[in-house]
């Protein structure tokens, strides 16, 4: 869901889903950079496409390796995206800094032993969050809390590859497995900050999270808590996925 | 709590220069024989500050009005330091002062040793340097309070305006402190106008920045100047302790005997937290 004050095309989260290969990626592109919606879309959908996956190891050695490799073509098809020709001298000035975004991608794999339906992989770079939720309780949380920073210092993807150092000092890698009926949410910061802070007082947030049957519902719950100003005002964005 | 509000296309902030342009301004910075001259390094800070605030506003192909920006010369007459661009307009939006710089310039950067040859980089002017006529300071402050009052009606939910005065010496049209202050009255509903005032040195001295009394100030023309400052809100004095500075709870947007150095830095705290108030 879009930002209050900002039209529906200003909207610089991404979502992208593959449920024959079951990856799962969100994105959220920073405000502050510019073209940050393309570079949002690029690296999310990257993560899910069936050509130059980034494979993942469940583990933290070597995945800077294979982010850095997957980012070339994701870079140059930013690169190629940006009309440079028409660009005032003030925006080509600001694009080439690059775009910013913070992302997290999921791996399903099949395991099919007794409840446990799936092992997970995921790698994240930013504030986008995953919380795994089973039997009524809140069993992980990825990256944890210490790993994270809400707001204008945390890491993020850059689509110029010399802006890209803070990121990889900060990629966060890990794996689990999941069981019939657990039910796991992918949320951009403004949300994930909002279902911490619910945890901490003591709430239990993936109620009702879980409950929204239609984007209309979610549009409710989004604006509803934003103005009680219990959610910062920001592109919301979740992925909800069930165990069957 | 004041000095938080959000700055945005609805409620922008407003940002204006007043720029010392009297004939002692072709005098070199801290009496440097040889060195850059005053009008210079102030017309290079300002041009660099709007260019921040240029590609700060910057979103993909365009723009995004988070500011509006004026720049008002005082010495032989009194008048927008953005030349013929904007005729009959003191206030610009930022989105106008980025498509209509005066002029691109291309300069060399030197690169530090070992980082590769030096680079040609596109630098826009606004504001050209001027140094001729005497110092009509209040006139400056009146204008800046004619200028600024139908924009803090327009825009009563913004950020306050920041008023930043560059000048080498006293005004000579009279005791600017009752126009600085009845200006400092103009208000949104986040605060009053902060004016800050930045003493560019005519003679190597040790700078002052963001002092918090006026008793340790060395002269009349600084005791003045601090007198006719805005207290640092809190934001900004967080800005000026993340530079190093040490601001007290009653320190002061001034600065006296600013080198090049302290120039910039002193507009770059002044501007900054409006800055990381955008969304």
């Amino acid at each position: 869901m879009t930002k209050d004050g900002n039209d529906a095309g200003e909207y610089e989260d991404a979502f992208s889903l593959d449920i024959e290969s079951k990856r799962f990626a969100i994105a959220d592109g920073a405000s502050e950079s510019s073209f940050s919606k393309a570079w949002a879309q690029i690296l999310a959908s990257g993560f899910t496409n069936d050509s130059d996956r980034l494979a993942l190891a469940g583990q933290k050695r070597g995945t800077d390796a294979r982010l850095l490799k997957w980012l070339v073509p994701l870079q140059s098809d930013w690169n190629t995206a940006i009309p440079w020709q028409s660009l005032p001298w003030f925006a080509a000035e600001k694009a080439q800094s690059g775009a910013f975004a913070a992302f997290l991608g999921l791996e399903l794999s099949n395991v099919n032993r007794g409840r446990v339906r799936y092992r997970w992989q995921a790698v994240s770079v930013g504030d986008c969050m995953m919380f795994k939720v089973g039997d009524g309780e809140l069993k992980a949380v990825f990256p944890t809390e210490s790993r994270v920073s809400f707001g204008s210092t945390a890491p993020l993807l850059c689509s110029n590859p010399i802006n890209n150092d803070y990121a990889f000092r900060n990629i966060n890698v890990s794996n689990g497995v999941l069981a019939q009926g657990d039910h796991v949410f992918l949320c951009t910061d403004a949300l994930a900050e909002w279902f911490i802070a619910q945890c901490r007082a003591g709430e239990k947030p993936w109620f009702e999270l879980g409950s929204f049957v239609t984007l209309g519902d979610f549009g409710e719950t989004i604006a509803h808590l934003r103005s009680k100003r219990l959610l910062h005002n920001d592109d919301t964005t979740m992925l909800s996925i069930r165990i069957e | 709590m004041v000095y938080t509000a959000e700055i945005s296309r609805a409620s922008p902030g407003c940002f204006v220069f007043l720029i010392d342009q009297s004939a002692s301004m072709a005098d070199e910075v801290g009496g440097k024989v040889g060195g850059k001259r005053k009008a210079d390094a102030v017309a290079d800070a300002i041009n660099r500050l709007i260019h921040s605030l240029v590609i700060k506003s910057t979103k993909s192909a365009g723009i995004r009005d988070y500011f509006e920006v004026g720049a008002i010369g005082y010495g032989n007459s009194i008048q927008s330091a953005f030349g013929d661009v904007f005729p009959g307009r003191f206030l610009v939006p930022i989105s106008d002062i980025a498509s209509q710089p005066l002029r691109i310039e291309e300069r060399v950067r030197r690169m530090e040793s070992g980082e590769g040859p030096d680079q040609r980089v596109r630098t826009p002017v606004w504001v050209d340097p001027v140094a001729k006529g005497d110092t009509p300071m209040c006139k400056a402050l009146e204008l800046a309070y004619k200028v600024i009052e139908p924009w803090v009606d327009a825009n009563p939910l913004s950020y306050p305006p920041v008023v930043i005065n560059v000048t080498d010496g006293d005004a000579r049209d009279g005791n600017p402190e009752k126009t600085a202050q009845q200006l400092m009255n103009l208000t949104t509903q986040d605060g009053n106008l902060l004016l800050f005032n930045c003493h560019i040195s005519s003679q190597l001295a040790a700078p002052v920045l963001f002092p918090g009394d006026e008793s340790a100030l060395p002269g009349k023309l600084a005791r003045r100047l601090f007198r006719m400052s805005a207290l640092l809100p809190p934001n900004l004095r967080q800005a000026a302790k993340n530079e190093g500075f040490a601001p007290t709870e009653t320190a002061r947007g001034f600065a006296f005997n600013a080198d090049l150095i302290e120039i910039v830095r002193f507009l770059d705290i002044g501007t900054r937290p409006s800055i990381e108030q955008l969304p």
